[in-house]
């Protein structure tokens, strides 16, 4: 899958998660710094990855999921893998 | 479900802080410490929301079968966790709940919830609801917990 629509999906993701615009969603800064985003959302955010991209995800990547860009960096390793 | 020797009939009142005519789980039928849990709601056509919802055409709340699920899932995670002074189990999120039937008085709703994830106190469950072994819902919860003053 192509990463810019592996991003896209993440940005649509978050998007609908926070009520924001997607396109306002940026690669790089950080989820954590978004209001209301927490370990509760972080998780739920892990699970909508999953549905959205058919994959399973150890919670231990969880860590690594802390950007956009990180997050599709995990996606596509985990399609990779597939 | 593999018995995990403990009593598989926990007192449902002991383990959940709803009262009715909120209460949605009447039975425990089994469950796993920490995995999954199976939960019995008869749906009778005396229930106090029939009396709305609707005159004259009883079908159970869709609302209220999210709750049964919940109700399941916070026995699942009590009995594990034990009371703690202060905190709550509480949704965080529904996610990709689907209603296949409707629900309608003499059913009785098998709750089946089980715990895919968990990051410290966070947890994801996934839970499906059958009736005489026919899938009627299912649905995805995270729960987490939450310090109420």
């Amino acid at each position: 899958m192509d990463p810019n629509e592996i991003k896209k999906r993440i940005k649509g993701i978050i998007a609908g998660m926070f009520d924001v615009k997607s396109e306002d969603v940026q690669d790089t800064k950080p989820f954590i710094q978004m209001a209301k985003y927490d370990s509760m959302r972080a998780l739920e955010f892990l699970a909508k990855v999953e549905t959205e991209f058919n994959v399973m995800i150890d919670p231990d990547l969880l860590q690594k999921m802390g950007t956009v860009d990180s997050t599709t960096q995990v996606v596509l390793d985990l399609l990779h893998a597939k | 479900m593999p018995s995990n020797d403990l009593p598989q009939d926990l007192p449902v009142l002991e383990f959940l802080k709803q009262r009715s005519p909120i209460l949605m789980v009447d039975k425990v039928l089994s469950w796993e410490k920490g995995k999954r849990i199976r939960t019995l709601k008869a749906i009778t056509v005396n229930d106090i929301h029939f009396k709305g919802h609707f005159p004259g055409f009883p079908v159970f709340p869709g609302v209220l079968t999210i709750e049964s699920f919940a109700q399941a899932a916070a026995i699942l995670i009590r009995a594990e966790d034990g009371e703690q002074e202060g905190l709550f189990d509480v949704i965080g999120s529904v996610m990709e709940f689907r209603f296949l039937r409707p629900l309608l008085p003499g059913d009785r709703l098998e709750v089946q919830m089980e715990i895919t994830k968990a990051v410290g106190t966070n947890r994801i469950i996934e839970g499906r609801g059958t009736v005489e072994g026919e899938t009627v819902a299912t649905g995805k919860f995270t729960f987490g917990k939450l310090r109420l003053p």
